[in-house]
């Protein structure tokens, strides 16, 4: 079966990207536009993975991650940032993989493919 | 005290007052031109001269150059001013050389004043004049110039007179002296606020670092839409088409820009360290096997050269990995046609030191003062990040950095850090 990805990113340019190309890369995309409905989008689907922008207006990144582990433990979460000084931060630390925002979307896609690939 | 007061030296009033006027002028508020060119207007009137030159002598031009003046407006002036004595003409560099006033007075219709000739010199100064007198600066043995007093009529300087002058013209030494004086404090002083200048400007560095994470972001994700679309673009493009061309140029603008961010975020993510106690030979040994196949495949002998034994140092691991590679990747790059680069650390009193040493021509002595500014770049595609980064992460370790440059061989950066011993190690971390 297809394994599903939730994107949560507030920019709609952003998501759209996403989407492409990681159903080029033969996965399901499911997107959101803010913390909270990547919440409600992820009690109705099942997704497998989500991949998760820190800053984003209302609930931030971190906020989100930290429900998603209070209620999932295993469901992987990628954060997707600009900066990377985001690493020390106590609250990104559950996190199972952290990528910088770069046009080049080889790593993010290799992070995602190795995550996944664990998981069978 | 009779009728006829005397004063300093001995001297009537009147000559006293000359003097203190001159004091006055000396130490007053005036500029320098003003204070001068009210000093020639005095000697001038009291000597009964009509015109008042002051010539300085400039060590550099070897030559007499002409700084102020006064009078002037006598008839027989044929000749302007001459604005320069070069060394050895003029009545000027006679008295340099003999470092005493010459006085000069007209003998009925000779023609001593026909450029002085007859005198053992020639100025065409003095051409058509009636009496001169050159007379020195000079002070603690050092010359600084000379005055020309000249005139149309007949003067002889009666002893007193003669006197006055020589302290008139002391204190227009003494003028002189206090201006270059102070012009060389001034080039102090300017080069004390330039240092000021560079010290301010690497404070901002660091809020330079809080202004790119910042911007990071709002740069960023339109980066990373305009990357990502133009990437999607090319699929969709035939392998021959003209636009691949376009598009791998917007490619490679925006890669541009991500480095440039990358490095720009470096300074805000490593602001704060997180020091532990570590082993400088395991961090350096660290940084050094990232390159060990790069060095191999570009010709680059590496060679490694520990000190024996732990090296304890407080460090943040992560950031003085950065640092290294920083140094590394340099020296790396300077030696495109192979070489040498050797990595060492030691132990020298309570220090531990780090060299990197590359054989790659070192770097050119015009730019040694730049190569630590952030920004300065002699590549291509560089940032002029690593070495203001590195510095930067060096100075949160409290360490130093500095190159040790040979021109035309290599460039060696030496870091140096405060070894800890174990107990204090233990105790702070
Ligand atoms: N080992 C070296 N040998 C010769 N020149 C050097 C060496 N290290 C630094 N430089 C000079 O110092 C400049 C600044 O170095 P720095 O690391 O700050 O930036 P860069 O290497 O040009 O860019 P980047 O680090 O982003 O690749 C270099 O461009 C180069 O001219
Ligand atoms: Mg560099």
């Amino acid at each position: 079966m297809k394994k599903r990805i939730l994107v949560v990113d507030d920019e709609e340019g952003l998501r759209l990207l996403y989407k492409e190309e990681l159903e080029d890369e033969g996965w399901d995309v499911v997107l959101a536009s803010s913390g909270e409905e990547s919440l409600q989008r992820m009690e109705e689907s099942g997704v497998d993975l989500v991949l998760l922008d820190i800053k984003m207006p209302g609930m931030d990144g971190v906020e989100v991650l930290r429900r998603v582990k209070e209620k999932w433990k295993d469901l992987p979460v990628v954060l997707c940032t600009a900066y990377p000084h985001y690493k020390r931060d106590f609250g990104t630390w559950a996190s199972d993989a952290y990528v910088i925002k770069s046009s080049d979307l080889t790593e993010l896609k290799q992070t995602l493919k190795d995550i996944l690939g664990k998981r069978h | 005290m009779g009728h006829t007061q005397r004063g300093t030296k001995g001297l009537p009033s009147s000559d006293c007052a000359i003097i203190e006027e001159a004091q006055r002028l000396t130490l007053g508020a005036l500029p320098l031109e003003g204070k001068l060119k009210k000093l020639c207007a005095l000697m001038g009137r009291f000597t009964g001269f009509d015109h008042c030159l002051l010539y300085l002598w400039d060590a550099d031009k070897r030559a007499f150059v002409l700084r102020a003046s006064s009078g002037g407006n006598y008839p027989l002036r044929r000749n302007p001013a001459p604005l320069s004595y070069g060394e050895g003409t003029g009545a000027a560099s006679m008295v340099k050389r003999r470092k005493k006033p010459l006085e000069l007075v007209r003998k009925g219709q000779d023609e001593l004043f026909r450029a002085g000739r007859g005198k053992g010199f020639a100025d065409v100064g003095l051409e058509g004049f009636s009496s001169a007198v050159i007379h020195p600066l000079t002070a603690a043995n050092v010359f600084y110039g000379v005055i020309y007093l000249k005139s149309a009529a007949i003067i002889r300087l009666s002893e007193q007179r003669r006197r006055v002058l020589n302290i008139v013209a002391l204190q227009m030494t003494e003028t002189v002296k206090c201006a270059e004086f102070a012009s060389d404090i001034h080039a102090e002083h300017e080069e004390l606020v330039e240092a000021r200048a560079r010290l301010l400007n690497s404070q901002k560095l660091l809020s330079l670092g809080d202004m790119a994470a910042t911007l990071a972001h709002e740069i960023r994700n339109p980066l990373l839409s305009i990357g990502g679309y133009a990437a999607r673009l090319k699929i969709h493009l035939d392998g021959d088409c003209k636009a691949i061309a376009y598009v791998n140029s917007m490619l490679g603008g925006v890669q541009r820009v991500e480095r440039l961010m990358d490095g720009m975020v470096g300074f805000l993510k490593d602001s704060v360290v997180e020091l532990r106690p570590e082993d400088m030979n395991d961090i350096v040994a660290e940084a050094v096997r990232v390159f060990e196949e790069e060095a191999g495949e570009r010709g680059i002998e590496l060679v490694k050269d520990l000190q024996e034994g732990r090296l304890p140092v407080m460090a943040d691991r992560d950031q003085l990995k950065i640092a290294f590679d920083n140094i590394i990747v340099n020296a790396i790059q300077s030696m495109d046609k192979g070489g040498r680069l050797s990595v060492s650390t030691s132990k020298s009193g309570a220090d531990v030191v780090v060299r990197v040493a590359d054989s790659g021509g070192g770097i050119e002595p015009g730019i040694l003062d730049r190569i630590f500014n952030p920004f300065f770049t002699t590549k291509k595609r560089g940032t002029g990040l690593g070495l203001p980064i590195t510095s930067a992460i060096v100075a949160r370790h409290l360490g130093s950095i500095v190159v040790d440059n040979a021109a035309g061989v290599g460039a060696t950066f030496i870091m140096k850090f405060k070894f800890v011993d174990a107990k204090n190690a233990e105790g702070k971390g």
